[in-house]
C-alpha cells in the first residue's frame, strides 16, 4: 500500500513538473560534446586540425560519408569520403549524408534501407568504432516534407535495430514546420543569407536574417543543439548579377585581382577562364570589371548570437557544433573566441 | 551537329516576324589557337581505338561495342589469334575487378577490396610477362591500369619510363601515357603532368595542374627549362587569348585610367610581347612561328598595327607544326584588313585565303577552332572593313557570307531569307544607294569577290526581281512612290507569291481607313493567324505606289480646295495603313515588330492630314479629318528620359472589380493630345456631327467627351 502511494505520488510530482516545463521537448540532446564538420571528400588532417581537435577537446566529428543526388533519374550517392587517415580515438564519429532536395522527388522506395546499408558498412570497412548515430541533412521544403518525415521514421527504425540514433540538420526556415521523426536536430546557423544577392549582408551569418525565424525557436519540439560557421566564401558578381562561387582563388594574384575594399572586395584586371578541378564542370569566366566579394564568417556575430539564442532556448549550447573544421579557417577567430564558442 | 544547329537556325531566320527575338550571340572569338589547333587536329583516344579494332576485326566496330570485350573476343576467335584471346581474357579479368560500369551504392568490404586487390595484382603480373611479346603495347597498357588502380604510382612511372615511352606510337601508347601523368600528379609532380596532359590534349587536366603558373613568370622559367614543352603552347594560348579578351572588353580597361591595375596587366602584355620576340629569333625552340604569331596578334590588338603586320609576314615563314602555321595564316588574315592598301590587290590576296579558311572551317565537328575564327574575321573584320571604304553591297554580303557557307548544302527551295544580316543590312540602305547595288550587280562587272560572295546566296536570293522589290519597298517606306512603282513594276505577282508577306497582301485593303472600325484580322487555312504563302493576284505594292504617286499629282492639279482636301485624306489614309501601325504594313516592310511604332509614312499621312484640315469646307469631312489625326499617336516611340513612350489613353483592367476603364495622361505638348482636346472641342461646339456611328462606337472618345468642361 505505501510502495503504491509512493508510486502514485513520484508519478504526481514528475507529471507537476512536465507541466511547469511548458512546452519544450523532452528529451536532449545525447553525449554532447564539443563538434566540428568535416565535410572534405577525403579524410586526411593536418597538424594544425589535429591540434585544433586537442586544444579545444573536440568530442565529436560529424563526418560528412556521402552525399545523395539525382543521377539520370534516379538517387545515387556522390562525392563519397576517402579515409585516408582515421580519426583521433578521443574522437566520436558521426557519420552524415547530405540529400540533395531533387532526391526526394525520385524513387525513394529503397532508399532508407540502402542508405543505413551503406553507412554501417563504411563505418565497418574503415574501423570507425563505436558509431551509434547517422545524421541526415536535407533542405527540405513544405513540398517535400511528407516524402522526407516517411524516410526518417524508415531509417529511424533501422537505425533503432541497429541500437543507432538519428539526427537531422534543422534550417531556420524549418523551424515554423513540424518537427521531423529524429531524435535530436543541429540547428543551423550559418548560409542563413542568399549568396546571389549583393545586399549588403553577409550570407554566411547575418543576425537580420537569423531574427525573423527565432520565434519558434523556443518551443520547437525537438531536442536542439547549434552549429556555427567558420569559414568564408569569394562571390564572383558582375555588378549586381551573381556569376560563381569562387573555388579558392588566390587573390593575391595582381594580375588578375586588384584590392579594392581591404581583404574583401576585388575587382577583376584581366580575364580569365578557371577551369575547374579534375572531373569537375566548373568552368568561371573572370572578365575585367567584374568584382570578388569575399565573405567571411565573424566571431563577434556568432557569439553574439550564441547570446540570444541561448537565451531564447536555455540548453540550447550543451552541445555547439562548428562548421567546419579546416585549416584554411582556423585563424578566422582567435583561440579565446574558440573558447567561448565551444565551451561557454 | 553543327550542321543540324544551323539547320534550325535556318527555319528560325526565315520567318520574318522573328526579326525583334531572333538570337544575336557573340562573334567575337578567339583567334590563337595552337593548343586548340593541336586537340582539333588528332582524334579523341576512343575514336582512335574504335579505328584500331576495326582495322583488326576487318569489320566497323563503333565506340561502343569497342567497350564490350565479348565482341572483341568474337572478333579474336574468327581470326584464330590465341594471343589476343589470352589478353582479352586477361583484359576481362581485370574489368572484372575495375569495371567501368557499377552499382552506385556498393561499398566494398575488406573482403571484397582484398578479393579486388588479388585480381589486380595477379593482372598486373601476367601483363607483366606479356610487356615483352608481340602485344606489348596492349600488356604494358593494362599492366599500368593495374597499378594505377592499386594506386602504385611509381611502379606506373616505371612502366613507362622503363617500356611503354619506347614503344612506337599507338593509340595504347598513349593511353598508357594518360595514366603515366595521372600518377605524376599523384606523386604530387604536376609540372610534369601537366606536359604529358598538354602532349594529350587534354585541357582541363593541364590547366588545372598550372592553374597558378598562367603568367609570362611560369611562361619564361618552362621555356628556359625546355623550349618546346608542350605546356607552353597551353600557356602561351592562355595567356594570348586571355589578353584579347582584356582588350576586348575596352571599357573595363577604361577604368585603368586612374587606376593601377590596368597598367600591372598592360606590362606583363608588353614583356610578353617582348619575350616572345627574343624567343623568335634566338633559334632554341622548334616552333618560332607560334612565337611570332603571338607577339604580331598581341601587337595588333594594342594598337600597333603596322608593326603587326610585319611581325606576322616574317612568322609566315618560320617553323612550325602545321598547325601553328595554319593559325599563323589565321591571324595574318585578320591583321591584314587593318591597313590593306588598294582593294583591287587586296583582293586577290583576300579570295583565296577565305577560300582556304572555309575548307578549314567547315570540316568535322564541334570544336573545329576554325569555324570562330571564320565568324571573327568576317564579321568583325571584313565587313566593317567595306563599310568604312563605303562598299554596302560587299559589307552586307560579307556580315552572313560564312553563315550562307555553312549551310550551303541545304535546300533553300523557294525560301528568301529577309531576316539574314545581308537582307537587314541592305534595308539600312537608301534607294539611292540600293539602286546602285542593284546596278553594281546586274549593269556593272562585279570584282571576282563580290561575285564569289554572292554566288555563296540562295538562288531566289540572286534574282533581279529581288533586288527590284528590295528597291521599291525601301521607297515606299521613304515616301518615294514614284520610283517605288518604276521598281515594283519589275516584280510579279508569282514572285510576290513566294514571300509570307503574301499571306496578308491576299487578305487585306490598304484603301480602307485605318481609324474606321477594326483592325483587318486574318486567319489562314486552319483558322489561325498561322502565315502561308498565298497566291496573289496582283503585286498590291504596285498598285499602292501608284494610286499614291497619282494622289500626289491630284493635290497639286486639283482646282478646288475640297478636292485637294479629298486627294489629301484619301493619300492619308493609304499611307497610315502602310505604315508599321497599319494593317498593311507589308506594303513598306518585310516583317513587323511591336516594338516599331512609328515611322516616316504615319508622320507623312499626319501630315497629309493637317493639309486635308486646312482645306476642307465638309464639316463632315473634318471631323473625319480631326478624327483621323487624334487616332495617330506620333510620340509612339520617343522616349523620355525614364525610356518611356507616351500615349494619350489607355486601358486600365481591375482585378478586384473586374472592370476595364479608361485612363488618360492629357499633355499639351503632346500631338494626340492636342488633337483629342481639337476634336471634343469641335463636336461640343457642332453636336450634329458627333452622331456619326464611328464617333459613338468609339469608348475613347466618348469616355473624353463626357470629362473635363
Amino acid at each position: 500500500m505505501k510502495n503504491a502511494l509512493g508510486i502514485v505520488c513520484a508519478c504526481l510530482v514528475a507529471l507537476f513538473v512536465a507541466a511547469c516545463r511548458g512546452s519544450a521537448p523532452e528529451g536532449t540532446v545525447p553525449d554532447v560534446a564539443p563538434s566540428v564538420y568535416y565535410w572534405r571528400t577525403t579524410l586526411r588532417l593536418d597538424s594544425a586540425e589535429r591540434a585544433f581537435l586537442r586544444e579545444h577537446r573536440i568530442g565529436k566529428v560529424y563526418l560528412r560519408f556521402f552525399d545523395v543526388a539525382v543521377r539520370e533519374g534516379r538517387a545515387v550517392p556522390t562525392a563519397t569520403l576517402r579515409f585516408d587517415e582515421s580519426l583521433p580515438d578521443s574522437v566520436q564519429a558521426v557519420p552524415v549524408v547530405f540529400l540533395t532536395e531533387e532526391c526526394l522527388h525520385a524513387d525513394t522506395a529503397e532508399l532508407a534501407a540502402r542508405l543505413v546499408e551503406r553507412v554501417a558498412k563504411m563505418a565497418r570497412v574503415n574501423g570507425l568504432q563505436g558509431v551509434r548515430e547517422l545524421q541526415l541533412d536535407c533542405d527540405w521544403a513544405a513540398s517535400s516534407r511528407a516524402t522526407y518525415f516517411a524516410l526518417l521514421t524508415d531509417v529511424r527504425e533501422r537505425l533503432r535495430q541497429m541500437g543507432w540514433r538519428l539526427s537531422v540538420t534543422i534550417r531556420l526556415h524549418q523551424l515554423s514546420q513540424p518537427a521531423p521523426p529524429a531524435d535530436y536536430g543541429v540547428l543551423m546557423l550559418y548560409n542563413t543569407g542568399d549568396f546571389r544577392r549583393r545586399n549588403g549582408r553577409n550570407p554566411i551569418l547575418d543576425e537580420r536574417d537569423v531574427e525573423p525565424f527565432l520565434r519558434s525557436l523556443p518551443d520547437y519540439a525537438l531536442p536542439l543543439c547549434a552549429a556555427y560557421p567558420d569559414y568564408r566564401w569569394q562571390l564572383l558578381f558582375e555588378g549586381g548579377t551573381f556569376r560563381a562561387l569562387l573555388y579558392d582563388e588566390n587573390l593575391a594574384d595582381s594580375l588578375v585581382y586588384a584590392p579594392v575594399a581591404g581583404d574583401s572586395l576585388y575587382r577583376v584586371v584581366s580575364a580569365r577562364t578557371l577551369h575547374g578541378a579534375l572531373q569537375s564542370d566548373y568552368d568561371v569566366r573572370l572578365v575585367p570589371g567584374q568584382e570578388v566579394v569575399v565573405h567571411r564568417s565573424r566571431a563577434d556575430v556568432v557569439l553574439r548570437l550564441r547570446q540570444r539564442l541561448e537565451s531564447l532556448r536555455p540548453g540550447l549550447h550543451a552541445q555547439t557544433v562548428l562548421y567546419h573544421l579546416d585549416s584554411r579557417y582556423l585563424n578566422n577567430y582567435n583561440a579565446n573566441e574558440y573558447e567561448k564558442l565551444f565551451h561557454d | 551537329m553543327t550542321k543540324w544547329l544551323a539547320a534550325g537556325l535556318l527555319a528560325l531566320l526565315a520567318a520574318p516576324s522573328a526579326l525583334a527575338c531572333g538570337w544575336e550571340g557573340t562573334t567575337n572569338y578567339y583567334l590563337y589557337h595552337v593548343f586548340e589547333g593541336d586537340r582539333y587536329a588528332k582524334p579523341p583516344v576512343t575514336a582512335r581505338l574504335a579505328d584500331w579494332w576495326t582495322r583488326y576485326s576487318g569489320q566497323t566496330l563503333t565506340v561502343e561495342e569497342v567497350g564490350d570485350v565479348e565482341v572483341l573476343m568474337r572478333a579474336a576467335q574468327r581470326k584464330n589469334d590465341t594471343a589476343m584471346q589470352r589478353y582479352l581474357r586477361l583484359l576481362q579479368q581485370y574489368l572484372g575487378a575495375a569495371p567501368t560500369e557499377f552499382d552506385p551504392w556498393a561499398y566494398p568490404d575488406e573482403a571484397e577490396r582484398l578479393e579486388k586487390t588479388r585480381t589486380l595484382q595477379e593482372v598486373r603480373r601476367e601483363a607483366a610477362q606479356g610487356m615483352g611479346g608481340l602485344l606489348a603495347p596492349q600488356y604494358t597498357l593494362l599492366y599500368i591500369r593495374a597499378a594505377f588502380q592499386l594506386e602504385r604510382w611509381q611502379e606506373v612511372v616505371n612502366a613507362w619510363t622503363g617500356n611503354a615511352e619506347n614503344q612506337s606510337s599507338s593509340v595504347f601508347r598513349d593511353m598508357a601515357k594518360g595514366f603515366y601523368a595521372g600518377a605524376l600528379r599523384k606523386m604530387g609532380r604536376e609540372e610534369e603532368a601537366c606536359e604529358i596532359y598538354a602532349q594529350l590534349g587534354d585541357l582541363h587536366s593541364a590547366t588545372w595542374c598550372m592553374r597558378d603558373g598562367r603568367n609570362l613568370g611560369c611562361i619564361r622559367r618552362l621555356y628556359q627549362q625546355d623550349a618546346n614543352s608542350a605546356t607552353l603552347h597551353l600557356l602561351v594560348e592562355d595567356f594570348v587569348n586571355n589578353a584579347q579578351e582584356t582588350i576586348d572588353n575596352a571599357q573595363e580597361l577604361a577604368m585603368g585610367r586612374n587606376g593601377y591595375w590596368s597598367k600591372v596587366y598592360q606590362n606583363e602584355v608588353e614583356q610578353f610581347t617582348a619575350f616572345a620576340e627574343q624567343v623568335a629569333a634566338e633559334g632554341r625552340t622548334k616552333e618560332p612561328c607560334l612565337w611570332l604569331t603571338a607577339a604580331a596578334w598581341l601587337n595588333y590588338l594594342y594598337g600597333q598595327k603596322d608593326k603587326a603586320r610585319t611581325q606576322i609576314d616574317r612568322a609566315m615563314k618560320l617553323g612550325g607544326s602545321q598547325a601553328v602555321k595554319d593559325n599563323a595564316r589565321v591571324i595574318r588574315l585578320a591583321i591584314s584588313t587593318a591597313n590593306p592598301g588598294k582593294l583591287k590587290s587586296y583582293e586577290a590576296f583576300l579570295l583565296p585565303e577565305l577560300k582556304w579558311l572555309g575548307s578549314k572551317a567547315l570540316t568535322g565537328d564541334d570544336g573545329n577552332p576554325y569555324t570562330n575564327s571564320a565568324v571573327r574575321i568576317y564579321k568583325q573584320h571584313l565587313a566593317p572593313l567595306y563599310e568604312g571604304q563605303g562598299m554596302p553591297l560587299e559589307a552586307a554580303l560579307l556580315e552572313d557570307a560564312f553563315w550562307w557557307q555553312q549551310i550551303a548544302g541545304f535546300d533553300h527551295g523557294e525560301q528568301m531569307n529577309y531576316s539574314s544580316e545581308y537582307v537587314r543590312s541592305l534595308l539600312s540602305r537608301s534607294s539611292i544607294q540600293l539602286e546602285d547595288v542593284y546596278d553594281q550587280l546586274f549593269n556593272r562587272s562585279a570584282t571576282p569577290l563580290c561575285k564569289w560572295l554572292f554566288s555563296q546566296l540562295p538562288q531566289p536570293m540572286q534574282q533581279r526581281d529581288f533586288y527590284a522589290d528590295l528597291i521599291g519597298t525601301k521607297a515606299i517606306a521613304e515616301g518615294d512612290f514614284a520610283k517605288a512603282a518604276k521598281w515594283e513594276q519589275q516584280v510579279s505577282p508569282e514572285f510576290i507569291s513566294k514571300q509570307y508577306i503574301s499571306y496578308y497582301m491576299a487578305r487585306r485593303d490598304y484603301t480602307k481607313e485605318r481609324w474606321i472600325g477594326p483592325r483587318q484580322r486574318t486567319s489562314g487555312s486552319d483558322g489561325w493567324d498561322t502565315e502561308e504563302l498565298t497566291p496573289v493576284r496582283e503585286n498590291q505594292k504596285l498598285a499602292f505606289a501608284r494610286e499614291a504617286s497619282q494622289l500626289q499629282q491630284t493635290i497639286g492639279a486639283s482646282a478646288s480646295r475640297q478636292e485637294q482636301a479629298g486627294a489629301h485624306y484619301r493619300l492619308a489614309t493609304i499611307l497610315y495603313q502602310a505604315s508599321p501601325q497599319g494593317d498593311c504594313w507589308y506594303l513598306s516592310k518585310y516583317g513587323n515588330s511591336s516594338e516599331e511604332q512609328s515611322s516616316y509614312l504615319d508622320s507623312l499621312a499626319y501630315r497629309h492630314l493637317c493639309e486635308a484640315e486646312r482645306l476642307v469646307t465638309d464639316d463632315a469631312l473634318y471631323t473625319r479629318i480631326l478624327f483621323a489625326k487624334s487616332f495617330i499617336n506620333l510620340d509612339a516611340n520617343r522616349y523620355d528620359a525614364d525610356y518611356r513612350t507616351y500615349r494619350f489613353w489607355a486601358y486600365d483592367y481591375s482585378w478586384e472589380t473586374k472592370r476595364t476603364s479608361i485612363l488618360f495622361y492629357p499633355d499639351a505638348n503632346r500631338q494626340q493630345g492636342r488633337d483629342y482636346d481639337a476634336l471634343r472641342t469641335w463636336l461640343r461646339r457642332h453636336p450634329g456631327q458627333a452622331t456619326a456611328s464611328y464617333l459613338t462606337r468609339c469608348d475613347v472618345l466618348q469616355t473624353w467627351m463626357g470629362m473635363g468642361s
